[in-house]
C-alpha cells in the first residue's frame, strides 16, 4: 500500500480556501512543465552529438551554453564519449558488442557487394526458445525457412540444420572453415542436419539443392565454446 | 533477454532498417562504424529515458549537498527556442523574488525532489516543508498572474484557456 503524500495530507488538514487551492494547483502545474526533467529545454540528441561544424555557429554556441548549465545533456553526452572512445566507460559492454556488430556488418557487406551472397534480409542469431545456452538463427529458404542452432556440446560445438514450413526438406549443408570444406551433409528425411563436435571458428554454411549451382543459402556464422 | 542484448538486437534492426530504406549506403568502414556508434547512443539514450519515467529523479547532488544545475543559469541556457528561454527567464525571475525558504523549496521541487526528499535534505518536518510549498506555488501563481506571464506564457506550460 502506497504511503500518503505528505503534502496532500497537510492539504486536507488545513483546508486552504478554494482560490487558494486552484492558485495552488496551477503553480504546481506550471512548475512541472518548467522542470529541466522535461527535457524539453535540451538540444535533440542528434544536435547534441553532432560536430560544432554540421550545427553552425549560433547553434553551437547556444549548444555549448545548455552544456554548460545542463547536467542532464553533460550526462548524456559523456555516455556517448564513454560509447566512443572510453574503454573501460559505463557502456564497455555494449561497445564491445557494437564493435562485434560493426565487424559483422562489414563483413555482409562486402559480400554482398562481391556477389557471393544473394541471401535474405540478414538475420541475429538469438537465444533459442528451447535451450538457453543455444543460439539460433532463422533465414527463409524457399517458401518456408530453416532455423540454425548451435550450442556447446560433450566434444565441441554442436550443430542442428531444420527446414521449417514450405522450406525443401532435401538439401545438402556444406560447412567451409577457412576456405577448407570441413563437412558435406545431406538432411534426413525430416530435413535436418545435425553436425557435432565442431571447432569454434569463423563457419561458411551453404545449403544446395539436389538441382545443384549456386547455395540456395549462404551464411557466415561463427561458432563459439 | 537482457538490456543489453536488446539493445544491441535495436541497434541491428535499426541498421538494416537503414540500408533496406536507402537511408545508409557502405563508404566505407569509419562511416559504418560511426553509423553503428550514434544509433547504439540513441538506442542507449531512449533506454536511459524509459528508465527514468520509472523511477524518481533528481538534480540534487547528495554527495554535494546542492543543485547540480542552478535555475536563473539555466533558464538562460535554453537550446533553440526563443520563446520558452523568454519564458523560463520570467519564471526564473519570479523564484528568485520568493523569500529564501520557499525558493529553495520550488528550487528542489523544480530539480525533481518530492517532500520527503526535502524534508531528508533540510531537516525540516514535512508539515513544514508542505506548508512552505503550497504557500510558494500560491505566491508564485500570484506573482506570475500580475506580471501578465500567464497571458503571455501560460500556454507553453500547459496553462492554456486558464484565468489568470
Amino acid at each position: 500500500m502506497s504511503e500518503t503524500d505528505p503534502l496532500q495530507a497537510w492539504i486536507q488538514a488545513q483546508r486552504p480556501a478554494s482560490a487558494d487551492l486552484a492558485a495552488y494547483e496551477q503553480g504546481a502545474r506550471l512548475l512541472g512543465e518548467a522542470s529541466p526533467l522535461t527535457r524539453s529545454y535540451c538540444p535533440s540528441r542528434e544536435d547534441l552529438i553532432a560536430p560544432a561544424a554540421a550545427l553552425g555557429v549560433t547553434l553551437g554556441l547556444a549548444r555549448e551554453r545548455h552544456l554548460s548549465a545542463c547536467p542532464l545533456c553533460r550526462s548524456d553526452l559523456a555516455d556517448y564519449r564513454d560509447l566512443c572512445e572510453v574503454p573501460d566507460g559505463a557502456f564497455t559492454t555494449l561497445r564491445a558488442r557494437v564493435a562485434i556488430l560493426w565487424d559483422r556488418a562489414g563483413a555482409a557487406l562486402r559480400l554482398l557487394e562481391s556477389g557471393l551472397a544473394p541471401a535474405p534480409a540478414p538475420v541475429l542469431a538469438l537465444r533459442s526458445e528451447e535451450s538457453p545456452r543455444a543460439l539460433a538463427l532463422r533465414a527463409a529458404l524457399g517458401a518456408g525457412e530453416v532455423v540454425l542452432t548451435w550450442a556447446p556440446g560433450s566434444e565441441g560445438i554442436d550443430l542442428l540444420a531444420e527446414a521449417r514450413g514450405e522450406a525443401p526438406s532435401a538439401y545438402r549443408l556444406d560447412l567451409t572453415l577457412e576456405g577448407a570444406l570441413v563437412e558435406s551433409r545431406s538432411a534426413d528425411a525430416g530435413g535436418r542436419v545435425r553436425l557435432l563436435g565442431l571447432a569454434p571458428g569463423s563457419y561458411r554454411l551453404a545449403l544446395v539443392l539436389p538441382a545443384g549451382g549456386a547455395p540456395a543459402l549462404a551464411l557466415e556464422v561463427e561458432l563459439r565454446a | 533477454m537482457t538490456d543489453l542484448e536488446a539493445s544491441v538486437q535495436d541497434v541491428f534492426a535499426q541498421f538494416f532498417q537503414a540500408l533496406r530504406g536507402g537511408k545508409f549506403s557502405f563508404e566505407g568502414e569509419s562511416r559504418l562504424q560511426g553509423f553503428l556508434l550514434r544509433t547504439a547512443f540513441f538506442v542507449a539514450m531512449d533506454r536511459k529515458d524509459r528508465a527514468r519515467r520509472h523511477e524518481a529523479i533528481s538534480l540534487y547532488d547528495p554527495d554535494e549537498g546542492g543543485l547540480r544545475f542552478d535555475v536563473a543559469d539555466f533558464a538562460d541556457a535554453v537550446y533553440d527556442q526563443l520563446d520558452r528561454q523568454r519564458c523560463l527567464k520570467l519564471l526564473a525571475g519570479a523564484i528568485q523574488g520568493l523569500n529564501e525558504n520557499r525558493r529553495e523549496v520550488l528550487e528542489r521541487t523544480l530539480a525533481g525532489e518530492k517532500v520527503r526528499d526535502i524534508c531528508a535534505a533540510t531537516g525540516r518536518s514535512a508539515s513544514s516543508v508542505s506548508g512552505l510549498k503550497f504557500n510558494a506555488l500560491v505566491e508564485l501563481r500570484k506573482i506570475l498572474a500580475d506580471s501578465g506571464f500567464l497571458e503571455q506564457c501560460g500556454p507553453l506550460f500547459g496553462l492554456a484557456g486558464e484565468t489568470p
